[in-house]
C-alpha cells in the first residue's frame, strides 16, 4: 500500500485490523500517522477507554499487507493529559540499562542452551556467574563443559560436593522434563 | 509567520516541553528553527509550507511524543529481514527518517535472512550495547505497557524511584518484573525437588550421631524431662540450688516436705545421734529443740537472726551443756566466719560427719574443729538468707531455715522419689562434713553442701553442649568408684581438693553443673561433659 496516499484513510481513532507482510495480525486504534516517515502508530486493543499504560505499535505503513476498517472511535490520545518529563525518562533509561547489564551477566556467551539452563537452575540457590563458558559457583567451584558431575572442580570439599549434588539433581530434572516432552 | 513561532506555538499547543533531551531529537528540533540549513531542507520546507504532513504537523508531533514516551522502555523491533531485536529504546532521529537506536539489544528471533545456527545448542550472542537500526530496515516497533498520559508517566516515575532501591524482585527477576504485579503466595517450584541429602552435607562433623536421650537414659535412667506432679516443680526446681522465683504455694509444700524429711533424716534425736561424738551428743537435743522452735519461725531469717535465735533458744534451754557448747562454738564460729552463722550449722555439720566415710577432713573434725570444718565447708555468704545446703546437715536447726529446702536434706530423702531440692533453697553453704552420697546404700546424707557449692551456678551459664573442651563435667556415671574425684580447674590444672566430698554418683544432682567456677570443677574424663545439664537449662 502506498503510504503516501491521502491520510484520510488513517484518521486518528480508526479501529483497524491489520496484517503485515510478515504475517503478524493485530488490531488497534490509530493514534497517529506520520506521512513523512510513513509510520502509523497504533494502540493495541479496540477499547476506546484511555488507559495510562498501553501497548503501542509503530508500524511502517508500507509493510501493511492488508487491513480492514473496523470502526471509528474517538481520539485515544488526550491532548490535555500529555506530559513528558525528560529527566524521569532519562533516569528510567539508565535504570533499565543497569538492569540489563545485570541480566547480561547471567547469560553465557557461546554456551549451549543446556548449559544456560543448568546455570539458571544453579542460580536459584547458589551464587553463580559466568566466566566465558565456565560456571563459577560461589567464586570457588568451577563447572566447565560438559557440565557433568565430573566437571565440577575447585572449592572446598563441602562446597564441591554440594555443587555436584545440585548439578546432578538439575540434570536429572532436565532429563525428565525433556523426556516428558 | 516566523517558523520558529509556528513551531513554538505548535509545540506548546501540544503541551510539549520545549526541551528535548534526546540528542538527535534535540538537534533536529534546533535545526527546525534554522531555516535554510541544508541538512534540514525538508524540515524547512515543511515548516514554511505548513504542510500538514510535514514535520510540524500534529501527526508528527504525536509521533514524536509517543516515541519519546518509549525512551527507556523495553521494545521489540522487527527489521526488514524478519529478525526481532529486543532492547531498551534510546533514541530516534525523528526529524529525519526515523531510524532508531536501541541499547542492550539482543536478537530474540532470527529472521529468515539469518542462518539459524545450532538450533539445538544455539550459541547466544551477547547483547550489543548500542544497536542502530536504520529507518530503511525498520518495520515495526512494539512496546508494551507504555505510559502515555501524565498519570501513567508519574506512576512510572514513582515506580522507577522505588526501584532505584533495587529491591530483590528487580534484582532477581529483571525483565520479568511487573511493577504492579499482584503478589501471590510463594509455592516452591515443582522443579526444586526435595533434596534431603543436601541438608546433611555439612552436618557430618559435629553431629556424630550423638543421641542425648540415649545417653541420658544410660546415665541416669531417665529420658527427657520429668515433670513434677505439680507442674511447677520440675527438675530444675527440684535439683537446682538456685532459687528461682518464689512460689509460695509450692514453697509451703516443700516446707512441709522438708520438715518431714528432716525428721526422717535426723529422726528423733535419739535415733540418729547415738553415733555422734560426745561433743555433739548434746547437740542434737538442742538442735531438736531449736528446730522445733524455729520451725515455727518465718522462712527467711538472716543468719544473724537465726543465730541469735538459736543462741537464745539455747540459752533458754535447760541444757546447760548444750548452751555452753553453743556458746563455745559460737565464739569459735565467730572467729572463723565473718558472718554470723548459726551454731546449728556446726551441729549439723558435725552430725553429718558421723556418717561421712570418705571425707578425711570431716572425720577429724568431729570433736575438734567444727569451725574449721564449717569454714572449709561453707562458703561465706553474707546474704541474709539462711545458709542453704550446708545446712542439709542442719536439717533440724535449719528447719526454720529448713523451710528452705537444702539439697543435702533432699539428698537424705533421696530414696524417696520426690526430690526435695527446693527452688526456694537457701544459698548453699558448703559443708565439708557432709556425707557423700551413696545411692545404693542406706539413705545417707550425701555431700550436699559440696554439691551445692559445686553446682551453684549463675542463671546465665552458657549451655553445656558447647563445653566439650572444658574440663567441666557433671560426670554422673553408674558405678563411679567412690574415691575422691580429681578436681580440675577450668584450665585443667588440678585444684586443691576441696574439703568437701562430692560423690559423683548422685543422680539427683545430675543436672547440676559447675561452670566457670574457679574451684569445685569436677572433671570426669570418662563421660562426655555436661550432658545432663540439658535437663536443667533446657527444661
Amino acid at each position: 500500500m502506498d503510504g503516501t496516499s491521502s491520510g484520510d484513510e488513517f484518521a486518528v481513532g480508526c479501529l483497524l485490523s491489520i496484517k503485515t507482510t510478515f504475517g503478524d495480525e493485530f488490531e488497534g486504534q490509530i493514534i497517529t500517522y506520520d506521512r513523512p516517515s510513513n509510520i502509523i502508530v497504533l494502540q493495541e486493543g479496540l477499547k476506546s477507554n484511555p488507559q495510562s499504560r498501553r501497548n503501542i505499535r509503530l508500524l511502517k505503513a508500507n509493510y501493511i499487507k492488508e487491513f480492514s476498517f473496523l470502526g471509528q472511535s474517538e481520539d485515544p490520545l488526550d491532548l490535555k493529559n500529555c506530559y513528558l518529563d525528560l529527566n524521569s525518562l532519562q533516569s528510567k533509561e539508565d535504570a533499565a540499562v543497569r538492569q540489563a547489564e545485570i541480566d547480561v551477566e547471567r547469560i553465557g556467551v557461546g554456551v549451549t542452551a543446556e548449559a544456560q539452563s543448568i546455570f539458571d537452575a544453579l542460580s536459584k540457590t547458589l551464587p553463580v556467574r559466568w566466566d566465558k563458558t565456565v560456571i563459577v559457583v560461589m567464586n570457588e567451584v568451577r563447572v566447565s563443559s560438559p557440565y557433568l558431575a565430573e566437571s565440577v572442580t575447585g572449592g572446598t570439599p563441602a562446597a564441591n560436593e554440594r555443587v555436584r549434588k545440585v548439578l546432578e539433581l538439575e540434570r536429572r530434572r532436565l532429563q525428565t522434563r525433556g523426556g516428558g516432552q | 509567520m516566523n517558523p520558529q513561532q509556528v513551531a513554538q506555538s505548535r509545540s506548546s499547543a501540544n503541551g510539549f516541553t520545549r526541551r528535548r533531551g534526546e540528542k538527535e531529537m534535540g538537534n533536529r528540533l534546533e535545526n527546525k528553527f534554522q531555516p535554510g540549513k541544508s541538512n534540514n531542507r525538508m524540515t524547512t520546507a515543511g515548516v514554511q509550507t505548513g504542510n500538514k504532513g510535514g514535520i510540524d504537523s500534529p501527526s508528527h508531533d504525536r509521533l514524536v511524543y509517543l516515541t519519546t514516551c518509549l525512551i527507556g522502555h523495553q521494545v521489540e523491533v522487527q527489521v526488514i529481514d524478519g529478525s526481532l531485536f529486543t532492547g531498551i529504546f534510546h533514541a530516534t532521529n525523528a526529524e529525519k527518517d526515523f531510524g532508531i537506536i536501541l541499547k542492550m539489544a539482543h536478537l530474540t528471533k532470527p529472521g529468515s535472512s539469518r542462518e539459524q545456527k545450532n538450533i539445538s545448542g544455539s550459541v547466544q550472542k551477547p547483547p550489543s550495547k548500542t544497536l542502530i537500526i536504520p529507518a530503511k530496515e525498520l518495520v515495526q516497533i512494539v512496546a508494551k505497557s507504555v505510559p502515555v498520559t501524565r498519570d501513567g508517566l508519574m506512576n512510572d516515575l514513582q515506580n522507577d524511584q522505588l526501584h532505584d532501591i533495587m529491591i530483590d524482585s528487580s534484582i532477581s527477576q529483571s525483565r520479568h518484573v511487573d511493577l504492579e504485579r499482584e503478589l501471590k503466595p510463594w509455592v516452591p517450584d515443582d522443579d526444586i525437588a526435595e533434596c534431603p541429602e543436601l541438608d546433611n552435607t555439612f552436618d557430618r562433623h559435629w553431629n556424630r550421631g550423638w543421641d542425648q536421650f540415649e545417653a541420658n537414659a544410660a546415665l541416669f535412667g531417665e529420658r527427657g524431662i520429668h515433670f513434677h506432679d505439680k507442674f511447677d516443680l520440675d527438675e530444675e526446681t527440684k535439683y537446682s540450688s538456685v532459687f528461682r522465683g518464689v512460689d509460695d504455694s509450692g514453697y509451703d509444700e516443700d516446707e512441709d516436705i522438708l520438715d518431714s524429711q528432716n525428721s526422717q533424716t535426723f529422726g528423733d534425736a535419739s535415733d540418729s545421734l547415738p553415733n555422734k561424738s560426745q561433743l555433739t551428743s548434746s547437740f542434737p537435743t538442742s538442735v531438736e529443740v531449736q528446730s522445733s522452735r524455729l520451725s515455727t519461725t518465718d522462712d527467711f531469717h538472716p543468719s544473724g537472726a537465726l543465730d541469735g535465735a538459736s543462741i537464745t533458744e539455747n540459752n533458754q534451754t535447760n541444757q546447760q551443756q548444750a548452751g555452753s557448747n553453743h556458746t563455745n562454738q559460737d565464739t569459735e564460729k565467730h572467729m572463723v566466719y565473718d558472718q554470723k552463722h548459726t551454731s546449728q550449722s556446726k551441729e549439723s555439720s558435725l552430725l553429718a560427719n558421723k556418717e561421712s566415710t570418705d571425707k578425711g577432713p570431716s572425720t577429724t573434725v568431729t570433736a575438734s574443729a567444727p569451725t574449721k570444718v564449717s569454714s572449709k565447708a561453707q562458703e561465706k555468704t553474707c546474704s541474709g538468707e539462711v545458709s542453704s545446703t550446708s545446712e542439709s546437715g542442719n536439717a533440724a536447726p535449719t528447719a526454720a531455715s529448713g523451710s528452705r529446702l537444702s539439697p543435702s536434706s533432699s539428698i537424705g530423702s533421696l530414696t524417696s522419689e520426690k526430690s526435695t531440692l527446693n527452688p526456694n533453697a537457701k544459698e548453699f553453704r558448703l559443708n565439708p562434713n557432709a556425707k557423700s552420697f551413696v545411692p545404693s546404700s542406706a539413705p545417707l546424707r550425701p555431700a550436699s553442701p559440696v554439691s551445692d557449692a559445686s553446682f551453684y551456678y549463675p542463671a546465665n551459664v552458657a549451655p553445656a553442649p558447647h563445653m566439650h573442651g572444658m574440663p567441666v563435667g557433671i560426670g554422673m556415671g553408674p558405678a563411679f568408684p567412690s574415691h575422691q574425684p580429681v578436681i580440675y580447674g577450668p584450665q585443667g590444672t588440678p585444684l586443691q581438693p576441696p574439703p568437701t566430698y562430692f560423690h559423683p554418683n548422685n543422680p539427683q544432682y545430675g543436672q547440676q553443673m559447675l561452670l566457670g567456677q574457679p574451684r569445685q570443677v569436677v572433671y570426669m574424663p570418662t563421660y562426655p561433659p555436661v550432658r545432663k545439664l540439658n535437663l536443667i537449662l533446657f527444661k
